[in-house]
């Protein structure tokens, strides 16, 4: 099953420009979210956007690596969903071209909820079943 | 609430029983404490978490107020992928608008 969601865009702007726009808090609520992020590894941040039924509207993250106008990931985790977001840069001709790979999604929990709804889960209510779903969503 | 709320939500055994009574159809707080046998106070508190963890919906009827599954809170990997892609890629729009601005 697809686990990712994979974009390319290409500018035809240096890629600092384009790093610029990622890691700028400032610029990067502009055209994303609002946030609080910092770019240092290990930094926690949030993005804010509208709540909706099963999400608060805040997605939380943390920096998970930085190389300077070539790459940077960060966790994405909100409303159950606990996903990784990887930004790389490439130069191409004389602008550049920005992946965006965001992974993760299979371990997304609601899938588990959909089988188990679907499974008839009269035995999950033992709880052992269940029990043992949980681990393997980890 | 946080995030993993879902999770934490459906980890507690009455509202599992909840949710599974609920498969079923809508019902008022009252009926589902009957059928479960426990008291309206902790059947309601229950419900609070499975709404505001948006697996369960609440509509008024005459004068009482019934719970249901909310169908939106089971969406699919499948589901939540399209979804997002649709995002990122409105949000990379609006990206080249504000660096081709600068």
């Amino acid at each position: 099953m697809k686990d990712s969601i994979v974009l390319e865009r290409e500018f035809n702007l240096p890629p600092e420009k384009i790093w610029h726009a990622l890691t700028d808090a400032e610029t990067l609520g502009r055209w994303l979210m609002p946030n609080t992020f910092r770019l240092e590894v290990g930094a926690e941040f949030t993005f804010s956007t509208k709540p909706a039924p099963g999400f608060d509207g805040v997605v939380r993250c943390k920096v998970l690596q930085i190389n300077p106008q070539r790459s940077l990931s960060y966790t994405w985790q909100g409303g159950g969903l606990d996903t990784v977001v990887e930004w790389t840069l490439e130069p191409k001709n004389s602008g550049t071209l920005l992946k965006l790979r965001h992974r993760g999604f299979r371990g997304f929990k609601a899938s588990l909820i959909r089988r188990i709804l679907e499974s008839g889960w009269k035995s999950m209510l033992s709880g052992e079943a269940f029990e043992r779903l949980a681990r393997e969503a980890k | 609430m946080k995030n993993g709320d879902i999770w934490r939500a459906l980890a507690e055994p009455l509202r599992r029983q909840l949710l599974e009574i609920l498969r079923a159809g809508a019902q008022p707080a009252g009926q589902l404490a009957l059928t479960t046998g426990h008291s309206q106070p902790l059947v309601s508190q229950h419900l609070r978490v499975l709404l505001e963890a948006g697996l369960v919906r609440v509509s008024p009827q005459g004068r009482s107020r019934l719970y249901g599954l909310n169908e939106e809170g089971f969406r699919t990997v499948a589901e939540w992928l399209a979804q997002y892609e649709v995002f990122w890629s409105e949000r990379l729009d609006r990206l080249a608008e504000v660096v081709e601005q600068r």
